[in-house]
C-alpha cells in the first residue's frame, strides 16, 4: 500500500518501546527465571535453552503485561515454557503424584524444624547432599517449594504461577517440607554413621 | 497459644502468611519461650542454608546469548502473528474433591490440620495476575479465604460467648467499627463468638454464627469497602455462598456453605434485630 509511508517508523518506535519495557521490568528478574528453569528442568543446559526460549516469549508478549509484578509474570512464562520442554523430552517427569491429605506421621515430622546433620556434615558435603535430595522431590512439590524458599514468593504469587488454588500450593509445600527434612535426618545420619 | 500448635504453624509464621490474630498469638508466645525461639532459629538457618545451597543464578554469557537471539526475534516480530501463550497441557490432574464438612469446634488445630488443608485446597482458585478479577471479586475472594481459614478450629473465635453483651465490647479498642453483635438463636442462628480478621488491607471484625451444622462468618466492613451500588449483592465462589448488605454505615457480608436461602433468612433477620 502506497498510503502508508509511515509505518516501518511506528513499528520501530513500537519496538524500541517494547524493549524499553522488557529491558526495565523483565530482564532484571533473569536470574529468577533460569533458577526456576534450572529446578524444573534438572539440567543446566536444558534450563539455558528454556531460559532463552522463556524471555523470548516474554519479550513477544510484553504488551499484554499490565500488572505490577513482572517476575510473577515471567515466573509463568518459565513455567510454561519448561512443562513443554518436559512434554517432549521427558514426559515420565510429568506423572501425576497422588495427591493425600498429610498423614499423622509427617505432622509429627513438622514438630522439629531443626535438621541436624548441617553440624556434622561439611558445608560442601551438606550442600550437595541438598540438591540431590530437592532434585529427588517429586515436580509438583519441587516447584511450590522453589517459587518459596528460593524466589520467596508470597503463597497468592505461587498460586497464580502455578495457576493452583491456595490451598494446593500451602499442602504441596507443606509436604514437599516434610519430605525433604525426613530424607534430609535420614541421609545425613547415615552418611555421619558410615563415616565413624 | 502452647508450643504444639506454634510448631505447627511456625512454617507459615516464617513464611509471613498467618493472620493478623495467629501472629500477635506466636509473637507473644515467641517473647516468652526459648524453646519454640530456638525452633524458630533453627528453621531460619535452615532455610538459609537452602537459599545458599540451592540458588542457580544465570550464567554468564546467557544474558548476551539472550539479547542476540532478541535482535533476531525483532526482525521477525514484524511477520509473525502473535499467537497466545500456549498453555501446556500436562498440568497435573484436578485434585479428587474432598467431601467439605466442618470441623466440630473443639478440636485441635493438629489433629485438624489435614483436613483443614483439604476444605483450602479447593475453596481458592485465583490467578491474580493473568485474569486480574475486578476489586468486588477480588474482595469476594478475600472474604472466602478468610471464611476457610476460620475454620482452622483454633482461630473460629477470638471471643467465645453467646452473650452478644461479652461479644461486643470484646472488640472495643481492638477495632475502628463497632459491630453489631446481636444473637440470633430465636431465629435459628447462634452468636457462637467473634473474632479479629484482616481483609482487603485492614483488620476487622468477624462474628461467628451457627446454622446447624454451617458455620456462618458475617464480616463487617466499613461503608467504604464498597460501591453503594456494587453488584451483585449475593454471589457464590468455590462452594461457598455470600451475601451483602448495608445497614447503619456498615457493610456487612455473610459468608458460609449453607444455602443461599439460609444467607437471605439469616440477612432478614440480622437487619430486623440490629440497633
Ligand atoms: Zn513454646
Amino acid at each position: 500500500m502506497i498510503d502508508q509511508p509511515s509505518k516501518p517508523a511506528a513499528d520501530a518506535a513500537q519496538h524500541a518501546d517494547a524493549m524499553r519495557r522488557f529491558n526495565q521490568s523483565v530482564l532484571p528478574h533473569l536470574d529468577a527465571a533460569h533458577n526456576l528453569a534450572r529446578w524444573l528442568t534438572g539440567h543446566a543446559s536444558d534450563a539455558q535453552d528454556v531460559t532463552q526460549e522463556a524471555l523470548l516469549r516474554a519479550f513477544r508478549f510484553i504488551d499484554g503485561f499490565h500488572g505490577s509484578d513482572a517476575r510473577a509474570w515471567l515466573l509463568t512464562i518459565v513455567r510454561h515454557a519448561a512443562y513443554s520442554w518436559l512434554e517432549r523430552h521427558r514426559p515420565q517427569q510429568l506423572a501425576a503424584v497422588p495427591e493425600t491429605a498429610l498423614d499423622a506421621a509427617e505432622q509429627s515430622g513438622a514438630i522439629e524444624p531443626a535438621p541436624s546433620p548441617e553440624n556434622i556434615l561439611s558445608d560442601q558435603h551438606a550442600h550437595a547432599l541438598l540438591l540431590e535430595l530437592m532434585n529427588e522431590l517429586p515436580l509438583p512439590f519441587r516447584e511450590v517449594l522453589v517459587l518459596r524458599e528460593l524466589e520467596e514468593l508470597s503463597y497468592r504469587e505461587i498460586a497464580a504461577v502455578t495457576d493452583l488454588p491456595i490451598g494446593t500450593v500451602m499442602s504441596r509445600l507443606a509436604r514437599a517440607r516434610l519430605q525433604l527434612r525426613a530424607a534430609w535426618t535420614r541421609r545425613g545420619l547415615e552418611e555421619t554413621s558410615h563415616g565413624l | 497459644m502452647d508450643c504444639k500448635t506454634l510448631a505447627s504453624l511456625l512454617d507459615v509464621y516464617v513464611d509471613g502468611e498467618t493472620d493478623l490474630t495467629q501472629t500477635l498469638l506466636i509473637e507473644q508466645h515467641l517473647a516468652d519461650c526459648v524453646a519454640c525461639k530456638a525452633r524458630k532459629q533453627a528453621l531460619a538457618d535452615w532455610r538459609a542454608m537452602i537459599r545458599k545451597a540451592a540458588y542457580f543464578p544465570a550464567p554468564a554469557g546467557l544474558r548476551e546469548r539472550l539479547e542476540a537471539a532478541l535482535q533476531g526475534s525483532i526482525e521477525h516480530v514484524q511477520i509473525e502473528i502473535a499467537a497466545p501463550i500456549h498453555k501446556t497441557v500436562p498440568l497435573l490432574p484436578s485434585m479428587p474433591r474432598v467431601a467439605r464438612r466442618h470441623r466440630h469446634f473443639g478440636q485441635r488445630w493438629m489433629a485438624g490440620f489435614a483436613s483443614v488443608a483439604a476444605l483450602l485446597l479447593f475453596a481458592l482458585n485465583l490467578n491474580w495476575y493473568l485474569r486480574q478479577p475486578n476489586a468486588e471479586t477480588r474482595l469476594a475472594t478475600e472474604l472466602v479465604a478468610a471464611h476457610v481459614r476460620s475454620q482452622l478450629a483454633a482461630h473460629l473465635t477470638d471471643v467465645v460467648s453467646s452473650d452478644q453483651h461479652t461479644v461486643k465490647p470484646w472488640f472495643n479498642g481492638r477495632i475502628d467499627i463497632a459491630p453489631p453483635a446481636i444473637d440470633l438463636a430465636a431465629q435459628g442462628y447462634a452468636l457462637i463468638g467473634g473474632r479479629l480478621d484482616y481483609i482487603a488491607g485492614h483488620g476487622t471484625a468477624a462474628l461467628v454464627y451457627r446454622h446447624h451444622e454451617h458455620v456462618l462468618n458475617v464480616f463487617v466492613l466499613p461503608a467504604g469497602a464498597v460501591p453503594a451500588d456494587a453488584k451483585p449483592e449475593a454471589s457464590s465462589l468455590q462452594g461457598f455462598h455470600l451475601l451483602r448488605w448495608a445497614q447503619s454505615g456498615l457493610v456487612l457480608w455473610v459468608i458460609s456453605d449453607a444455602s443461599e436461602s439460609t444467607l437471605q433468612g439469616f440477612a432478614e433477620a440480622f437487619k430486623q434485630t440490629a440497633p
